[in-house]
């Protein structure tokens, strides 16, 4: 395979996986509970939620618009940098969040900086340290487990800062979060590859020249739109789900455990992905997830709306929650090698993220035209059917190159 | 190496079944569910 590992593999493979699980553990977690903090912060501060709101908003753009960039940063100069100074970007943003008495204070702490945080901190940034140290045999398994993590992440925290915000106050609460944020950096060091870190390494190609390579090639274009799919499916469901149980008239208890088993599953489903890409072909597993949403989701509403029908929906949605972000990051790795994976990484994140906002915000506006879930709902089907069929012609195999003349 | 792979399948088991229960502790779940349902 021509983009095979440009060195031996450097740091061991437990090393890359405790420490990249941790931080992935603890960036996506510490996110996760935010919207805990709306009812605290707009009645300290007498603000409106649209102010909460819109910060959050612009939060997830600015993490996926920052992740291509933190991703060059990262495949450049070290995962460890970009993993440090997000570290810091997000103790900090924590704390001027608790801080913030106006709202464009709080829209650059809790938004943008947050934002930023995050992309120097998830996924795209760890998965690159995995692409360029753990042998291809085991990487999408090992993409599994850190997908995993933070899956984990998720599903820890939101209880930990609900008793945080209880036990010791909305404000404190963030600055305690702001102290865990900081475990993030000695975690990075652990995630040190000599020859970055030195900048020994030559890099084979230029930026320029992966950017070009990448949005010529279709079988990025297709994986960039089938994430999208990924995040508008996704934080749709996630956001709007407990009112449109609201709205039928199940109980609060019913959201929640909903939510619960989204997040208990997801570990169990992310997890198998990544041991599932080491088997099978990642375009048909892509293609499959999608496909088994969209089915869910129609059966799902199709059904009579019972507490156990949503349990039974959400259990399915949650093994199908975050399962396609191993077989999708792995293959830009097969493809393009892992020299730019962070990057490319972040490009294809920045397509997820793009379709998370329009999920939220398109599932809000249709709900106050129409008054009712009903379009969204089935535009997240025809997604789905549109992932699964765009996954299929994807091709696995890594792009051929021409050599580089001799000098 | 079977036994370290089994106990840690058994401790990751036992913290996920943790937080479930966490969820499920009827006071949490509304406090939780109020102030989610507060966004909207």
């Amino acid at each position: 395979m021509s983009t095979a590992l440009a060195s031996p593999p450097r740091l061991s493979l437990t090393q890359v996986l405790v420490c990249g699980a941790a931080i992935v553990t603890l960036s996506m977690g510490i996110r996760h509970g935010f919207g805990l903090w709306l009812q605290p912060v707009t009645m300290a501060r007498g603000w409106t939620r649209e102010t909460f709101a819109f910060a959050l908003a612009i939060q997830n753009l600015a993490w996926g618009a920052a992740g291509p960039f933190a991703g060059m940063l990262a495949d450049r100069f070290g995962a460890f940098r970009v993993l440090i100074a997000g570290s810091l970007l997000y103790a900090l943003g924590l704390v001027l969040m608790a801080l913030s008495t106006s709202g464009l204070a709080f829209t650059g702490s809790a938004g943008l900086m947050l934002g930023m945080a995050q992309a120097g901190t998830t996924y795209a940034i760890v998965y690159g340290v995995i692409g360029r140290n753990v042998a291809p045999e085991k990487r999408s398994w090992a993409m599994g487990v850190a997908a995993a993590a933070g899956s984990f992440g998720q599903f820890l925290m939101v209880p930990i800062e609900n008793g945080l915000i209880g036990h010791v106050g909305w404000q404190n609460a963030l600055f305690l979060l702001g102290c865990a944020a900081l475990a993030i950096m000695p975690l990075g060091f652990g995630l040190k590859e000599p020859g970055l870190a030195s900048g020994a390494g030559k890099p084979q190609q230029s930026i320029g020249a992966a950017l070009r390579e990448a949005f010529g090639y279709p079988s990025f274009q297709l994986l960039m739109a089938g994430y999208f799919v990924c995040g508008f499916q996704v934080v749709f469901i996630g956001v709007h789900m407990p009112s449109y149980l609201k709205d039928k008239g199940l109980s609060p208890d019913v959201a929640t455990t909903a939510l619960a088993l989204i997040g208990l599953f997801n570990v169990f489903g992310t997890y198998a992905a990544g041991v599932l890409g080491q088997k099978l072909a990642k375009r048909h597993i892509l293609s499959t997830i999608y496909l088994l949403r969209s089915i869910a989701i129609v059966i799902f509403l199709w059904a009579p709306l019972t507490p156990m029908s949503v349990y039974i929906f959400s259990a399915v949605m949650g093994v199908l929650w975050l399962s396609t972000v191993p077989p999708t990051n792995a293959v830009v790795a097969q493809i393009f090698g892992v020299q730019y994976m962070s990057m490319l990484g972040g490009f294809v994140f920045f397509s997820h993220q793009i379709g998370s906002f329009l999920g939220v915000w398109l599932g809000g506006r249709l709900y106050d035209t129409t008054g009712s879930y009903d379009i969204v709902w089935w535009l997240a089907v025809a997604l789905g059917v549109f992932a699964a069929l765009v996954n299929l012609p994807v091709r696995e195999g890594a792009i051929a190159r021409a050599q580089p003349a001799a000098a | 190496m079977r036994r370290k792979r089994v106990l840690g399948w058994a401790v990751g088991l036992a913290a996920l079944a943790a937080v479930f229960v966490s969820y499920l502790q009827r006071d949490f779940v509304f406090s939780m569910a109020n102030q989610v349902w507060s966004c909207f």
